[in-house]
């Protein structure tokens, strides 16, 4: 286990660092990847210098931290994808198809609306973030628990009144906003990524770690869970105890990722079930390397999400949903066809 | 054939030019090269003052829809103004940006300024906001006379429109940005003052570019419904009469309903003046006899 995990995680880390140079390398001025190389080499090693100080500038002032933010959201709504399809046991779970993201959303909207996100708002979007992603996801957990089962349908069916719900709450929101900050809100809303600075990104990194330890502490108890509630009381886990757990962490993981990126849809719903198909079930591996493939992927979409229209950009929101949207009927249709309503 | 010239282009704007710190309009000191080489317009109206005080041969970069003056089109895209590419800005190594209040984002002017970039900012509110900017663009790329010369021009002619006008009566006068939803032009607008000055009265006083209820539009119909068409859809003017609501309003009924040109209209550039004239001829025919809108 531990040495599939070492070996697991390196793969994953090298293809990372590829996706990174290749995304730091495209964009709307040519630069080569050999360059591109060099220049962050440059900043540990001697190396003589054979680009210019605009190439340097753009890879690592505009590049750069753009890299990081995609690689941060990524890993923080896969794993919260694979924290909600574990406690559920539902693979269809994740923040965006709950309603968790629109939560979220709605949350740094009222941030911005109340000004109370404004003096610190470096700290507080995330937390804003955070406490409208909890309270979707309570409700969701709410309206489709059916004794104490989270069935399928009536769980994406609570998905999408909740997502409906703060969906209009923030349209409601952004017509009392005033004509200049509706203009930011609309900009955040459409799911793009932007330059971020480093508290900010410092931020929401701390949520992702604080995150993932809650969640890695419960790998062992959710694989029990996967067996049955009963059957893992029987074996000495609580399971409500690890449920709240596990959803508290993933609020505050999706929350912290909606505030700085607006919502970006499917990443936690495609990254966990290709890492099940690709390592199996055990919630040991799959959310470590959920992490990982979670920041790989986003990357190379928002690489994408830069470079096909350039000089102008697609909101990264609009090509994970491009993907995420068949590959969501395909697993309904391939998976679901028998399942009684 | 084209390392040579690199190499001149890169030594020309490594050679030390003089330094100046110059206050822009939004209460910011800029260290600027004196005079600067290449620069970046990022409102077409920015682009059009920067041409029109001669100093268009150090624009190296324009935004997308900056199509005047001709020349300006031939200069690099650095893509929209509320979403700039600031790769390509920062390829241009620029030794000024010029960046618009009503046409640009603060986020970019922060952004811009963290790149160290030298960007200085430009905020025109009404006639006399478009003077001053002309006059502040003057003095950032260091063409203080020519920027004098072209703002008393501007005055003459304007002073030669409103005195025409004067005397005649004022129509009332709703200028539409946008038909679906209506959004139109309201007071404290450039255009609010050249309506003004063109001899007509703006039914609009919420500043800046509210909404407007069609509701109010049948209750109260102004004499003369102002059309901004970009120039490719100028011939769409007549839409309006096939639209319902506006088919039954009065001026568009009777045929008072007049398509100008956005672009000429909503930048606050040196071509104003020829906004204000040809809405004179627009809203007054009788006192341009023989020159026809």
């Amino acid at each position: 286990m531990r040495r599939r995990l070492l070996v697991v995680m390196a793969v994953l880390t090298a293809g990372l660092a590829a996706a990174a140079v290749l995304a730091l390398s495209v964009g709307t001025v040519r630069i080569g990847w050999l360059q591109t190389m060099a220049i962050l080499g440059a900043k540990v090693l001697p190396l003589p210098v054979f680009w210019t100080e605009a190439q340097e500038t753009i890879v690592l002032t505009l590049r750069l931290p753009r890299v990081l933010l995609a690689a941060i959201v990524g890993s923080s709504l896969s794993l919260a994808g694979a924290g909600f399809q574990a406690i559920s046991r539902n693979p269809l779970a994740d923040p965006g198809v709950l309603g968790v993201s629109s939560g979220a959303a709605f949350g740094v909207v009222m941030g911005v609306f109340t000004g109370l996100g404004a003096g610190a708002g470096v700290l507080f979007l995330p937390l804003f973030g955070a406490a409208g992603a909890l309270v979707a996801a309570v409700a969701v957990y709410g309206i489709a628990s059916i004794d104490g089962r989270l069935p399928i349908q009536t769980l994406l069916l609570a998905g999408v009144v909740v997502s409906l719900f703060f969906s209009s709450a923030i349209m409601v929101a952004s017509a009392l906003i005033r004509a200049e900050e509706l203009q930011g809100v609309v900009f955040y809303l459409i799911g793009q990524l932007r330059l971020a600075d480093y508290p900010t990104l410092g931020v929401v990194v701390g949520c992702l770690l604080v995150g993932t330890g809650l969640i890695y502490l419960q790998a062992l108890p959710l694989n029990l869970l996967a067996a049955g509630e009963e059957a893992a009381a029987q074996l000495g886990a609580e399971p409500e105890r690890v449920k709240r757990m596990i959803f508290v962490a993933c609020s505050l993981v999706t929350g912290a990722a909606v505030s700085v990126s607006g919502s970006v849809a499917f990443v936690g719903l495609i990254v966990p079930h290709a890492v099940r198909l690709c390592l199996g079930p055990d919630n040991r591996l799959v959310i470590p390397a959920s992490l990982l493939a979670g920041a790989m992927f986003l990357v190379l979409t928002d690489t994408l999400a830069r470079t096909v229209v350039a000089p102008a950009e697609i909101p990264v929101g609009a090509v994970t949903s491009f993907l995420g949207a068949p590959f969501f009927a395909y697993l309904l249709r391939t998976r679901y066809r028998s399942v009684s309503p | 054939m084209t390392i040579p010239l690199t190499l001149l282009a890169m030594l020309l704007t490594t050679l030390p030019a003089q330094a100046a710190t110059i206050e822009d309009m939004v209460g910011r000191r800029v260290a600027l090269a004196h005079p600067p080489r290449r620069i970046i317009a990022l409102a077409p109206s920015l682009t059009e003052i920067v041409f029109a005080l001669g100093a268009g041969d150090a624009v190296v970069g324009v935004i997308d829809y900056a199509d005047y003056p001709p020349e300006a089109v031939q200069r690099v895209r650095v893509g929209g103004g509320l979403d700039p590419n600031l790769e390509v800005i920062v390829a241009l190594r620029p030794d000024l940006v010029l960046i618009a209040a009503d046409a640009n984002r603060w986020e970019t002017l922060i952004q811009l300024e963290q790149l160290r970039i030298p960007v200085f900012g430009v905020k025109p509110v009404g006639v006399e906001g478009v003077l001053a900017s002309i006059a502040k663009v003057g003095e950032a790329v260091g063409r203080q006379a020519q920027a004098e010369g072209l703002i008393a021009q501007m005055r003459r002619r304007m002073a030669a429109v409103s005195q025409k006008v004067s005397v005649l009566a004022r129509p009332r006068v709703l200028y539409v940005v946008w038909i679906d939803p209506l959004i139109v032009a309201g007071g404290e607008t450039v255009i609010d003052d050249l309506i003004h000055l063109a001899g007509g009265a703006n039914i609009v006083r919420t500043p800046g570019f509210p909404r407007y209820s069609l509701e109010e539009l049948v209750v109260d119909p102004p004499d003369v419904v102002l059309l901004a068409l970009d120039r490719g859809g100028l011939h769409h003017g007549e839409a309006l009469r096939r639209l319902p609501v506006w088919r039954e309003v009065r001026p568009v009924r009777e045929g008072a309903v007049r398509v100008i040109d956005a672009g000429l209209m909503s930048r606050p550039g040196p071509r104003i003046v020829d906004a204000a004239e040809l809405l004179a001829r627009l809203l007054h025919p009788e006192a341009f006899p023989g020159s026809g809108p």
